[in-house]
């Protein structure tokens, strides 16, 4: 018997003698993931229940119900005032899981799109040289962090099917198709706008 | 030595273990009683026991958090109990927690009726590990 194991849904498979208890052990940690991923927010902060309790104008224990709580019976009233007593914002997300991957990377491109423009937007409020600096710097290294996934990720499809001929990018330069002109031209670039790539 | 510590010019980098559970002096028979008799009440302690474990992980010090399952018996020994388990038969997951080691010692499992004579053997058994 392994008498030293990392988590407990592989400790509850091996004492209970059954190897499915693993998986459900560790559904049932997952359905208490927002209450974990709060209560390790506070202490990412260094913030005592105790602290946090002054700070919600609650008691310590209702702190420590809602850290203790299976997500599905968090209140959602509850949810903000802890986040906002650790100065967190709460923003809600709904993904379409019936959506094409495709389609859900756009998305995120679009959201990162927006987040970009808006700290330029506030970089045009910055009168610090240092800070414009910052920000200039910033935007690099989200360009070259984004490179650096990309290509990632690339090489994982690459060496997880193969790459169709017409798309290799290492066979010999190839001239530009019409379409792909007709895509740069300003009147391209409209069309493209309006159909989408 | 359970902390490991590297120093850089100017720099000092701590790096803690995560904890792990050690299940050596846990019976296995009666864990696998219990999970037949009573799966969801013993699948519902295991799930605590890795929520506890994620906050001590993430930097919480033991006894500095309160968690509504899990309480200390005193003497090092600590209890989980279960959650969101509906007409739940109390069940009590005993454990020695060495926080130098970083090490959860499973004792033992039990109901509220054993309550004491459970205590009482995980107590017999900690005395043992020390």
């Amino acid at each position: 018997m392994n008498r030293l194991v990392d988590n407990a849904a592989k400790a509850a498979a091996i004492l209970g003698g059954d190897p499915g208890a693993e998986q459900r052990v560790e559904a049932l940690v997952q359905q208490g993931q927002l209450a974990m991923l709060m209560a390790d927010a506070r202490v990412s902060k260094g913030i005592s229940q105790r602290q946090l309790a002054k700070k919600m104008g609650c008691s310590a224990s209702k702190v420590c119900k809602v850290e203790s709580a299976q997500d599905a019976d968090l209140r959602v009233g509850d949810i903000v005032r802890y986040l906002s007593a650790l100065g967190l914002e709460t923003t809600v997300g709904f993904e379409d899981k019936s959506l094409p991957a495709a389609v859900q990377i756009k998305r995120s491109v679009f959201l990162i799109k927006d987040k970009l423009d808006a700290l330029a937007d506030l970089a045009k409020q910055v009168d610090d040289e240092t800070v414009v600096k910052g920000i200039h710097t910033f935007y690099v290294e989200v360009l070259f962090n984004f490179l650096a996934k990309f290509e990632d990720s690339h090489k994982r499809l690459c060496s997880a099917v193969p790459v169709p001929a017409e798309m290799n990018l290492d066979s010999k330069a190839r001239k530009p198709t019409n379409r792909a002109v007709a895509a740069t031209s300003p009147r391209g670039r409209r069309r493209h706008a309006l159909v989408g790539a | 030595m359970s902390e490991k510590t590297k120093q850089k010019p100017g720099l000092v980098c701590k790096m803690e273990t995560r904890w792990q559970i050690n299940l050596e002096s846990a019976n296995r028979s009666a864990f696998a009683r219990w999970a037949k008799r009573h799966q969801r009440e013993y699948e519902s302690v295991f799930a605590n026991l890795e929520r506890v474990l994620a906050m001590l992980n993430a930097g919480s010090a033991l006894g500095s958090f309160r968690l509504d399952f899990f309480r200390s018996e005193k003497q090092g020994l600590w209890r989980i109990g279960q959650t969101g388990v509906s007409a739940a038969k109390e069940t009590r997951l005993y454990l020695f927690m060495d926080a130098h080691a970083r090490l959860a010692h499973v004792l033992g499992i039990g109901g509220k009726e054993s309550q004491q004579r459970d205590i009482k053997a995980a107590r017999n058994i900690i005395g043992r590990i020390k």
